[in-house]
């Protein structure tokens, strides 16, 4: 099965982008078992990470900065058998289209959100975004941003996500698990994505070093303050030798859908 | 035979109701009713009033001086001495000074004083009892309305008979119902608003509708989400549509570019209010001419409609779904709150109008953006077997890939451009263009657009002018007015804006007005000013 266009990929040699393209390559060829190849949607917005979505022979939305998401549950509303996966980034979606992102996750849209955080705006070479450290020295901010990051898992859990996971774009076979596990789920799925930029925040070997996995410490996944607890454990400034960044499925639970409900 | 009654009070006890209950009985008996509902940004107290005129023949356009004015307080009486005709009956809430007393206030809280309103007028024009039970009955709570009713009816003072009249049969009808039915019988399937006078009533109607009628109706959060959920929706296949004011279109205007360079249809409808900015909310202007012609960064096709009645309003939003989805690009209808709020009585014949947009044909490798001679390339929607449906909003290529080379680009822009022309090209051809009226062999013209029409009409008979207006604002219906303006002897451009919004437009495609009647204290345009600025005598 070959699911890659002609189009030339134009992201930087050894970015975290590539990772999540073959995660999500892999995932969709071992979904396609059960779901028609020509039901995939896939919709992004613009960044580097929207790219992805011209890589892949796949019917797509190529959005504007931030809108994805909405095109998206606009399309579930229509044709219900659609499954939809929107590729956002952490400029795109934390910034420009916050209010987009809390609405999906507080309706339970049924679509799942792929958040490219890279912790920088990098198609625009390098601003901070929502989710940079206060000590990121980005051209707009030449002595860090004068604010702290938001922690969107924790956000996520109180906006109504029913599927809220992380995951790193190092460890592709674990972020296809997630993909798969983020797709298949009836309701609201989101995952923020570590992806390290390596042209203007190189966090591979930070990640690789700190990143630990949610179900080999027993995680229970359904416990909602149990995950807020997993969530606050790391707040997305921290840096440290000590610090812990888990990875997995933080929460998970069934509700009603959007679309059920309109 | 005509007559005009003034209902005034506070918001929330029933003063547009009555309106609406009396006109009803009177479409009943025969009339053509047109009714003027004028009321602030507030939910209580405050001062609301409506205006019911009411002929034998067809009426279309408020009018200032009425017959009876039915006063709940003594705001109203003061407010609306500038009303009455000489010689007009008032009929007051038994507290105040006037010709016929009744004790509005205490029969009745709230919108129920609608009931007694109506008892009183009924009775003033020796209409039946049954007449007014017959459309209160349609109204939840019939018994406590009926109750109140009848004794308004008993209570109330005989002053003309208005008889049963030969001739006008049609629907009491808001714009905003013909905007909603247009839309359903040009084959609605969802619609997606965020509430914002005077739009929102066509949002309140297709939701109070929406399991009958077999639409989807939802609120998303703010109207950047809404235009992208229109957006999703028609690429997915649905016929989908979105209504706000001029600070909403605004919110979207980022997003009609998209529609334009993505070649999705999606229908807009603009209902005007006072502006600019948050302005003057429940009122009238068109001063967003120029910005909804305009809006949105690039060039891509557009469509802008602009109905006058509510009528137009029905054929103009079931044309707009049809045409978005045959060229797939953004249909704005245009309108303003005299028009989305005003009631007018005039046949709707209904009919559901699909018309099936260009589609694959199923053979070969699908191509959402392949170049055609029309620019029109058929469209396939995602979970079609054998086609993968690339849409973009970068500069793409044939499969909606995106691309930076030069060449690609300029064939891109090319079929676009191809495609605008093709628009253009259907407006030429399209006999409802350009509305005419008035004294049709008139060599003084008024020309005007949108909710101006039915007084351009009225007061162009009676003075002798003719009135001419495009219903198209874009592609502008240029060859067809010319003509329809060749050998004026005057131009007249009456309009709804400080500036003379539709005057430049009007400069730009090179018509010259002699004269200009502008309006912006955001009221309609009475008859009895037109005619007076026109020269002839006050009153209608
Ligand atoms: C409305 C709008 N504002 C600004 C931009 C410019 N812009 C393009 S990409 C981008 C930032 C992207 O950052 P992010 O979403 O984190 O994506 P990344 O490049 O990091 O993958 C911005 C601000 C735009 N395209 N549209
Ligand atoms: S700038 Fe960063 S995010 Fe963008 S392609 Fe290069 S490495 Fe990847
Ligand atoms: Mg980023």
């Amino acid at each position: 099965m070959e699911l890659k266009t002609y189009a030339e990929n134009t992201w930087c040699p050894g970015c975290g982008n590539f990772g999540i393209l073959k995660a999500f390559e892999e995932a969709v060829k071992e979904l396609s078992a059960e779901i028609p190849l020509e039901n995939f949607v896939i919709a992004s917005g613009i960044g580097c990470h929207g790219k992805i979505v011209d890589y892949l022979n796949l019917n797509s939305f190529y959005s504007i900065h931030g809108r994805a998401l909405s095109n998206l549950q606009g399309m579930k509303l229509i044709n219900n058998r659609l499954v939809c996966v929107g590729f956002v980034g952490d400029g795109d979606i934390y910034a420009e289209g916050i209010s987009h992102l809390i609405f999906a996750a507080k309706r339970n849209a049924d679509i799942t959100a792929v958040v490219h955080d890279n912790r920088a705006y990098s198609l625009t070479t390098g601003q901070f975004t929502p989710t940079s450290p206060s000590h990121f020295k980005g051209k707009s901010t030449p002595e860090g941003p004068p604010e702290e990051p938001m922690n969107p898992i924790a956000l996520m859990l109180s906006a109504g996500a029913t599927f809220v996971a992380r995951g790193f774009a190092g460890d592709v076979p674990h972020l296809k698990w997630l993909l798969k596990e983020a797709i298949k789920h009836k309701g609201f799925s989101f995952i923020d994505v570590l992806q390290p930029c390596v042209s203007f925040f190189n966090t591979f070997s930070f990640y690789r070093k700190h990143c630990y996995k949610l179900e080999e410490e027993g995680h229970d996944f359904t416990d909602f303050e149990r995950a807020m607890e997993k969530a606050r454990e790391w707040d997305y400034n921290r840096e440290d030798e000590e610090v812990r960044i888990p990875i997995g499925i933080f929460y998970k639970t069934e509700k009603l859908t959007y679309e059920e409900r309109v | 035979m005509e007559r005009a009654v003034l209902i005034g009070g506070e918001a929330g006890e029933g003063i547009k109701e009555a309106a609406n209950l009396l006109a009803k009985v009177l479409v009943n008996l025969g009339y053509s009713v047109f009714t003027y509902h004028d009321y602030p940004s507030l939910i209580k107290g405050g001062h609301n009033f409506s205006i019911v005129r009411f002929s034998n023949e067809p009426v279309g356009a408020p009018v200032k001086k009425v017959d009876y004015i039915v006063a709940l307080d003594s705001r109203s009486l003061s407010l609306h001495k500038e009303n009455a005709k000489e010689g007009a009956t008032w009929i007051v809430d038994s507290e105040l000074p006037g010709d016929i007393k009744l004790p509005f206030r205490k029969m009745a809280k709230g919108v129920k004083r609608s009931s007694a309103i109506l008892g009183a007028l009924l009775k003033a024009f020796r209409i039946e009892e049954e007449q007014g039970l017959a459309v209160l009955r349609e109204l939840p709570d019939y018994e406590e309305n009926e109750k109140i009713f009848l004794e308004a009816y008993r209570l109330g003072r005989e002053v003309e008979e208005i008889v049963e009249v030969e001739g006008i049969k049609g629907d009491y009808i808001s714009g905003s119902e013909g905007i909603a039915l247009g839309a359903v019988d040009g084959g609605l399937n969802i619609y997606i608003a965020y509430p914002m006078t005077p739009a929102s009533p066509v949002l309140h109607f297709l939701a109070s509708h929406k399991r009958k009628l077999g639409i989807k109706v939802i609120q998303p959060e703010n109207e950047i989400g809404v235009i992208n959920m229109v957006l999703g929706a028609a690429y997915a296949g649905g016929r989908a549509m979105t209504g706000t004011s001029g600070g909403g279109f605004a919110l979207m205007t980022e997003t009609l570019s998209l529609a334009g360079m993505s070649e999705t249809p999606v229908v807009i409808y603009e209902a005007q209010r006072g502006a600019p900015s948050t302005g003057v909310p429940t009122y009238t202007e068109q001063a967003d001419l120029l910005f909804v012609l305009f809006a949105g960064h690039g060039d891509f096709p557009r469509i802008v409609l602009a109905p006058s009645d509510a009528r137009e309003c029905y054929l103009f939003s079931r044309k707009a779904m049809n045409l978005a989805w045959k060229f797939q690009t953004p249909v704005i209808l245009l309108s303003s709150k005299n028009v989305a709020e005003s009631f007018f009585t005039q046949e709707i014949e209904r009919e559901k109008v699909i018309e099936e947009p260009e589609l694959w044909s199923g053979e070969g490798e699908y191509r959402r953006y392949k170049i055609t001679e029309n620019g029109i390339s058929p469209l396939a929607f995602p979970g079609t077997k054998g086609a993968v449906v690339k849409v973009n909003s970068y500069e793409h290529d044939e499969l909606g890939i995106t691309t930076e080379e030069p060449l690609k680009i300029n064939l891109m822009k090319e079929k676009r451009e191809r495609k605008r022309r093709a628009i253009e090209e259907f407006v030429r051809d399209d006999k409802e263009a350009v509305s005419v009226g008035g004294d049709l062999n008139s060599k003084r013209v008024l020309i005007t657009w949108g909710e101006n029409w039915g007084v351009c009409c009225e007061v162009g008979e009676e003075l002798g002018f003719k009135a001419v207006k495009p219903n198209y604002l874009e592609p502008f219906p240029l060859e067809r007015l010319k003509d329809e303006i060749k050998g004026a002897e005057e131009t007249v451009v009456v309009e709804l804006s400080v500036s003379g919004q539709f005057e430049r437009l009007l400069k730009l495609y090179g018509i010259k007005a002699d004269k200009n009647f502008r309006k912006y204290d955001t009221r309609p345009i009475f008859k009895e000013e037109l005619k007076a600025f026109l020269g002839g005598r006050d009153g209608a």
